[in-house]
């Protein structure tokens, strides 16, 4: 059995351990706050820009690449966003695991597959498994703050492949941010540009009243807008992963809280069991030693 | 005799003001937007949107972008927006000699797209700040 002495050095080392994980809890919340705001004011562009894209999209037969895609589907990019760093729950497994079975269904229906690692520890996980399939790391986007420019330069990279033909189809893999302790994992098509055939009916009634006017034409504002859609997607979608990404971490770290919290209560019992137990042991021998006299 | 101008980036609203006249700096030439003006969707080229509201004049500078225009709104989505009293000519000189840089090294045809754009960026930026 453990000395009072190993009880003591070990509640004090679980208590520093729920200390740090209380204090992770606290900022990952503050990070949440910076995140959920920072995605709520990237709302109205993305928005008005959708609605723009869905307008035309329905009206134009244009046949773009990015609209009507390559003629083939050979060749299929899965990109993916995870976090940095880890100790936040599931998250990062999850984005892994959805990756792996997209890449797994692909595979099976013979088509070639890569993958555009956004985040270190995709990359990490990926790594020895498809590492040949991986075609670019991009880390650290957070440092020292996610802005719409390291996205642009993502979705600038991702185009340039696509404009030479490295791929038919992209997808984008997150987490949408739901609530801190619910993050679901969604697939995105990217490339093919997708538009929303729930609000196609919508649309056609708006487009009657609205009748715009477009300078130079349509399908030069198509072509002008459909590459910008896709960073506008692809920093969407780092938005929302920041956000789910601190909303896991305090999920977690609150449960890692008050599983600390718990063993110390077990651990301060067994203390002072094993404490009244020596006394009462030492008590019997002092007795008995002076009945014995 | 005013309309809602609207400012949009990616990252923030920038600016919503009540306007009398908008510039706006459409790919076909500056086009001035008075209230009940046909709705239009235009791009845009680098260039300064001035407002002119009750609170005197504003000018943005943008690079590139889209306007919407309807009968009482005046929305420009654009990647960045800088304020044209925070744009220095320093800034703009510093912004022209990186792209003119960039325009010689860039070997790639992707890579001299880039700078052209970056380049046209600075132009309109050095005009604006002239």
């Amino acid at each position: 059995m453990a000395s009072l002495k190993d009880l003591r050095d070990r509640i004090g080392s679980v208590k520093n351990t729920r200390k740090i994980t209380s204090a992770m809890k606290m900022v990952a919340a503050a990070k949440l706050r910076r995140a959920q705001d920072q995605a709520e004011a990237s709302r109205p562009y993305a928005e008005r820009m959708e609605r723009m894209l869905n307008d035309l999209a329905a009206r134009s037969s244009s046949d773009l690449p990015l609209i009507a895609g390559t003629g083939k589907t050979d060749t299929h990019m899965i990109i993916l966003g995870t976090a940095d760093r880890g100790l936040c729950g599931g998250f990062n497994t999850n984005l892994v695991k959805e990756t792996r079975r997209m890449t797994a269904e692909l595979q099976s229906a013979g088509k070639q597959v890569k993958i555009y690692c956004i985040g270190k520890k995709g990359a990490q996980a990926l790594g020895r498994e498809f590492g040949d399939l991986i075609v670019k790391r991009v880390e650290d986007l957070d440092k020292p703050a996610l802005s719409y420019s390291k996205a642009g330069a993502i979705a600038d990279d991702i185009l340039a492949m696509f404009d030479d033909g490295a791929f038919d189809a992209a997808t984008l893999i997150y987490a949408r941010f739901q609530s801190a302790i619910s993050q679901v994992v969604t697939r995105q098509q990217l490339i093919p540009f997708a538009f929303d055939d729930e609000n196609g009916g919508a649309d056609a009634d708006e487009a009657d009243d609205s009748a715009y006017d477009f300078e130079p034409s349509e399908d030069a504002i198509l072509a002008e807008l459909l590459p910008r859609n896709v960073g506008v997607q692809v920093f969407k979608a780092l938005l929302e992963n920041a956000a789910s990404e601190q909303g896991a971490r305090m999920t977690a770290m609150d449960n890692a809280t008050r599983n600390a919290g718990e063993m110390i209560d077990k651990l301060t019992l067994l203390y002072n069991r094993s404490r009244q137990a020596s006394i009462t042991k030492e008590l019997i021998e002092i007795v008995s030693g002076a009945e014995a006299l | 005799m005013t309309m809602q101008f609207e400012l949009v980036t990616p990252e923030a609203s920038e600016a919503q003001i009540e306007a009398t006249m908008i510039v706006v700096p459409g790919a076909e030439g500056d086009m001035g937007v008075l209230e009940d003006h046909a709705p239009t969707v235009t791009s845009l080229r680098p260039g300064v949107v001035s407002v002119s509201g009750s609170d005197g004049d504003t000018g943005f500078f943008v690079a590139g972008g889209f306007a919407e225009i309807t009968a009482e709104r005046c929305v420009i989505l654009a990647e960045s927006a800088t304020p044209l009293s925070d744009l220095t000519a320093e800034a703009a000189q510093a912004a022209m000699t990186e792209a003119k840089a960039a325009l010689e090294t860039a070997t790639s045809e992707g890579e001299k797209n880039a700078a052209e754009r970056k380049f046209a960026v600075a132009d309109a930026m050095v005009d604006a700040t002239a």
